[in-house]
């Protein structure tokens, strides 16, 4: 991922990002890297 | 917001974001003057994809696309996220363009910049409030997996564009064409008769026609958004499958 002092990057969305998980929802009061699993409900 | 891209809020930062009365639209030209004055400024279509392609994000999903404007010959007023759909390489899910712009130029205009459009398990364009138009698109998937392939296919063609995948409102929220269609254009004169033009215009079509339709279009509006995300989930899963296997 491109290092840009210009961007503030929610933690739980840099990890995904990082991590190269596919989705990350705002969902409840937290960001959560999701499974694919989530997008089956 | 503080001078800096926010990619996803605290809930500290959504409460201050929500609660403000003075948020400026920020469009492209707009992003270094709001960021170097430290201003709240909430996103367009087109800086969305930018901050996106900034932060590696590969696919983001929004309500509607702006577009040709209806009045265009006499305006010139074209939205600047067609221009970034063209040079910008991120997939936007979207419900179609706003249904009160000038939808078949907007899909000139993309097609003349070269930007890929799929249907979403559908032939013809949605028209945001309503789940079809008579504009026939060329491209259709039926699968999230193979709006992955197109988008893997889009950038080994080193195309550096964005891919526009339009995802109908669920038929159970689309509204009546005849009904939407003659609120937009009570909105559109209303609009004229104000004086209203450039970036006011979207807003306060948005807010006619809420007022007009007694809320079903915001109702709308925020259903076709929720399937939007799903949408946009699934491609977003399939995208990271298919690159794990390369």
């Amino acid at each position: 991922m491109e290092k840009n002092q210009i961007l503030d990057i929610q933690p739980a969305v840099k990890a995904a990002l990082e991590a190269g998980s596919a989705v990350v929802a705002l969902e409840s009061k937290q960001c959560q890297p999701l499974s694919p699993s989530w997008t089956a409900r | 917001m503080d001078g800096k891209i926010k990619i996803g809020l605290s809930d500290q930062e959504l409460e201050t974001f929500a609660r403000s009365g003075n948020v400026a639209k920020v469009s492209m030209r707009d992003f270094p003057g709001i960021i170097a004055r430290k201003q709240l400024g909430a996103t367009t279509v087109a800086t969305t994809m930018y901050a996106a392609h900034l932060a590696g994000i590969k696919v983001f999903v929004t309500g509607g696309i702006g577009g040709v404007h209806r009045g265009y010959e006499e305006t010139m007023d074209v939205s600047a996220d067609l221009e970034e759909l063209a040079r910008t390489d991120v997939t936007v899910v979207c419900a179609g363009a706003k249904a009160i712009l000038d939808l078949p130029r907007t899909m000139e205009y993309l097609e003349t910049k070269g930007v890929p459009v799929v249907g979403y398990k559908t032939d013809v364009l949605p028209a945001f409030f309503t789940a079809t138009s008579d504009i026939k698109l060329v491209e259709r998937a039926d699968s999230p997996e193979e709006i992955a392939k197109m988008i893997i296919a889009k950038a080994q063609l080193k195309m550096g564009c964005g891919l526009l995948v339009v995802n109908p409102i669920p038929e159970e929220y689309s509204l009546d064409h005849e009904f939407i269609d003659h609120v937009i254009e009570q909105a559109v004169q209303a609009a004229q008769e104000q004086g209203v033009t450039g970036k006011n215009i979207t807003p306060f079509l948005l807010s006619e026609i809420t007022k007009r339709t007694e809320g079903k279009s915001l109702e709308a509006n925020l259903e076709l958004v929720y399937n939007n995300a799903l949408v946009g989930a699934q491609i977003a899963t399939a995208l990271a499958a298919e690159l794990a296997q390369k």
